[in-house]
């Protein structure tokens, strides 16, 4: 439901200013990216893994 | 899931795996991944202008993900990355005015596909040849005990040598000095390529970071992921303006390539980079068979080769990511149950400058080394002032590790000893370094390098002097810094060595006496503080429970003099303690205890330093 409220309103914004549009898909992308990378950071913090610092190779 | 805008009913969990499966790949090999998902979500029945709008958005996603996990592994250089983007976006606007040229003389399509195989095929030959080369020479490193994993190519060392100003160092990238036109220029070649044949560019990147620039493997990855961020961010922002973009698939996609990415990513820690130079090879040779296939289908008009060739990069794909996950839980599991009371595998630096008490600090050191299952890189400086054999030099130490079956990362730099050392050892856990001790008249007074080095170091520091045997270790374990550490270090160190263990509480003196007290014994004063004593009898249980045969002495008087009087008494030949006193200019004319130590005591001595 809310899903299609908010892929209606993008409908809307696409046909009335393209450009203001694509801002907002990657904005949502880039937004989407960043909780996820911390989520996962959290995800691994909750878990005890610990994986940094390699030696580069 | 109904998609409207691309109008294609397909159900969310095939995209959950084609995104996780993107997201192994890119995490892994650093790159964006559109030459499966394109044909992927073609093949499930997107029209193509969408499926690669689409597939730039989860691209984009997917590449913040693992740019994030790669930067928290230090793989991601944003000095090289962001010249980098200026060269590519120059080289992908030529590109494309370069196929806009052949679309009007009319021979795009065969010059591009030609391009790209020659390109896929050329790239992942060549890669394969030299994962061939390089196996070959690790046979005969194999010999000497020591593997080092090669860096750049006789390419690389050309372009470093352009002395062409400006020129910048990229510490990330373990670079120098490097020439900014030079990166612009690569970026530039890359970008162009990547514009001309219509993709991201990474398989083109990665390979021409590793070998035209010298980046190591990894952080090649991480650095491409970052630019793929921009470059796929733009493709979106273009495909979106015409509504090519299916964003719920796109999203979905993210949220399976955000847990892809973490694998991928983390296998980089767990595969060796000429490794993952391998499977990146031929992920792209299998790739431009795919290509080959199209190109056939469209020669011969044979529709059923396109569809092969759909099939046979999935196919690739999807058994690669599985691969990638396969190797990289094997790589937790053996680590987890190798290094259980590790969780992070330490890192020893041995350094080395050919001497006999050099060549006593790799014995020991390798033997802590081997006890911790430690990474070990074994360091030589050049002394431009000194004649030094460095591969005789390395011929020995490489004995001495193959002995003790320690496997070692060479490295060499040049320059001041002392300097170079404390440079490298920033990265490591414990620095090992031999010291012969204070010979003559000035060093005596100002000290050696050792004792340079101790009163400068950020690293836990383990001088080796007279012998790289140690019977009984000395732990001092009431100094104001780094006590836990030091208890810690003093334990695994007796454990690894299995020797007994002394711990030693030095006690200040006390100022006001009405009668002044003179040689109260360890267990008059074990008396005198009872709070102390309870603290040592814990410190005990603790070292038994490890199965470390241990003992507490007590002494009053000061650090500096007690320290050397019961080392001596106890017959210890391994002092440790915590690092104390300030560092720089200030350090070098107060002095510390640490540095006193080290310059007086005639054994060896391991100063901990907050890292440990």
């Amino acid at each position: 439901m809310v899903i299609d409220a908010f892929l209606e309103m993008l409908t809307q914004i696409y046909s009335e200013n393209p450009t203001l549009y694509a801002v907002a898909v990657v904005l949502i992308i880039l937004v989407e990216g960043t909780l996820f990378a911390l989520l996962m950071e959290l995800v691994f913090k909750i878990l005890g893994i610990k994986v940094k610092e390699i030696p580069h190779h | 899931m109904y998609l409207p805008l691309a109008g294609v009913e397909i159900s969310g969990w095939v995209l959950l795996a084609v995104g996780f499966c993107v997201g192994v790949l890119g995490g892994f090999f650093g790159i964006g991944g559109g030459f499966f998902v394109t044909p992927a979500l073609n093949i499930f029945g997107f029209p193509m202008a969408y499926a690669i709008g689409t597939d730039l958005a989860q691209i984009m996603g997917k590449s913040v993900v693992a740019t994030f996990k790669h930067r928290k592994l230090g793989n991601v250089d944003l000095r090289l990355g962001l010249l980098m983007i200026i060269g590519t976006g120059i080289g992908v606007e030529v590109g494309i005015e370069s196929v806009l040229y052949l679309e009007e003389i009319g021979i795009v399509d065969s010059v591009v596909r030609v391009i790209y195989i020659l390109l896929l095929g050329g790239t992942g030959a060549y890669m394969l040849f030299d994962y061939w080369k390089f196996k070959k020479e690790e046979e005969s490193q194999k010999e000497r005990g020591v593997i080092t994993e090669r860096v750049g190519s006789k390419l690389s060392e050309m372009v470093h040598r352009i002395n062409l100003p400006p020129k910048v160092a990229l510490p990330q990238s373990k670079i120098k000095s490097i020439s900014v036109w030079a990166i612009l220029l690569v970026g530039f070649i890359t970008g162009f390529l990547a514009g001309f044949i219509g993709v991201g560019g990474g398989f083109i990147r990665m390979p021409a970071m590793i070998y035209a620039l010298g980046v190591p493997t990894t952080v090649a990855i991480g650095t491409d992921l970052f630019e793929i961020i921009f470059s796929s961010a733009i493709g979106t922002f273009l495909y979106a303006t015409e509504g090519r973009v299916e964003i719920v698939a796109a999203a979905v996609m993210v949220s399976g390539g955000a847990m892809g990415a973490q694998i991928g990513t983390i296998g980089t820690r767990y595969v060796r980079g000429m490794k993952i130079r391998f499977y990146f090879a031929l992920t792209i040779l299998l790739a431009a068979v795919s290509v080959v296939l199209k190109q056939l289908a469209v020669s011969l008009s044979i529709p059923v080769l396109s569809t092969y060739a759909g099939y046979l990069i999935l196919s690739v794909a999807g058994l690669m990511s599985l691969n990638i996950t396969l190797s990289t839980v094997k790589g937790v599991i053996e680590e987890r149950a190798a290094y259980p009371a590790v969780k992070r595998r330490l890192r020893i630096l041995l350094a080395s400058g050919g001497s006999h008490h050099a060549q006593r600090a790799i014995r020991l050191g390798a033997r802590l080394a081997k006890g911790y299952g430690a990474e070990v890189t074994l360091l030589v400086v050049k002394d431009p002032k000194e004649e030094i054999d460095v591969p005789e030099v390395q011929r020995r130490a490489g004995r001495v590790l193959k002995e003790l079956g320690v496997r070692a990362e060479l490295t060499v730099r040049h320059g001041r000893p002392a300097k170079e050392i404390l440079k490298a050892s920033k990265d490591h856990d414990i620095l090992v370094i031999g010291s012969h001790g204070t010979k003559s008249i000035t060093e005596r007074l100002l000290g050696d390098n050792a004792t340079h080095i101790v009163e400068n170091m950020r690293t836990s520091t383990l001088v080796v002097k007279r012998k790289a045997e140690v019977t009984k270790i000395l732990a001092c374990v009431n100094l104001p810094r780094y006590r836990e550490a030091v208890v810690m270090r003093a334990i695994e160190f007796a454990k690894i060595l299995d020797v007994p263990l002394v711990f030693l509480y030095v006690l200040p003196e006390p100022l006001m006496y009405p009668i002044r007290r003179f040689h109260l014994s360890s267990e008059e004063l074990m008396e005198l503080y009872p709070e102390k004593r309870k603290a040592a009898e814990e410190l005990l249980e603790l070292a038994r429970s490890e199965g470390v045969e241990a003992s507490v002495r007590f002494r009053e008087g000061l650090p500096e003099e007690e320290i050397l009087i019961e080392k001596r008494e106890q017959g210890c030949d391994l002092v440790i303690l915590g690092d104390s006193g300030w560092r720089g200019m200030l350090g070098e004319l107060i002095g510390s205890l640490s540095g006193h130590i080290v310059k007086h005591a005639r054994v060896s001595v391991f100063v901990v330093h907050r890292k440990a």
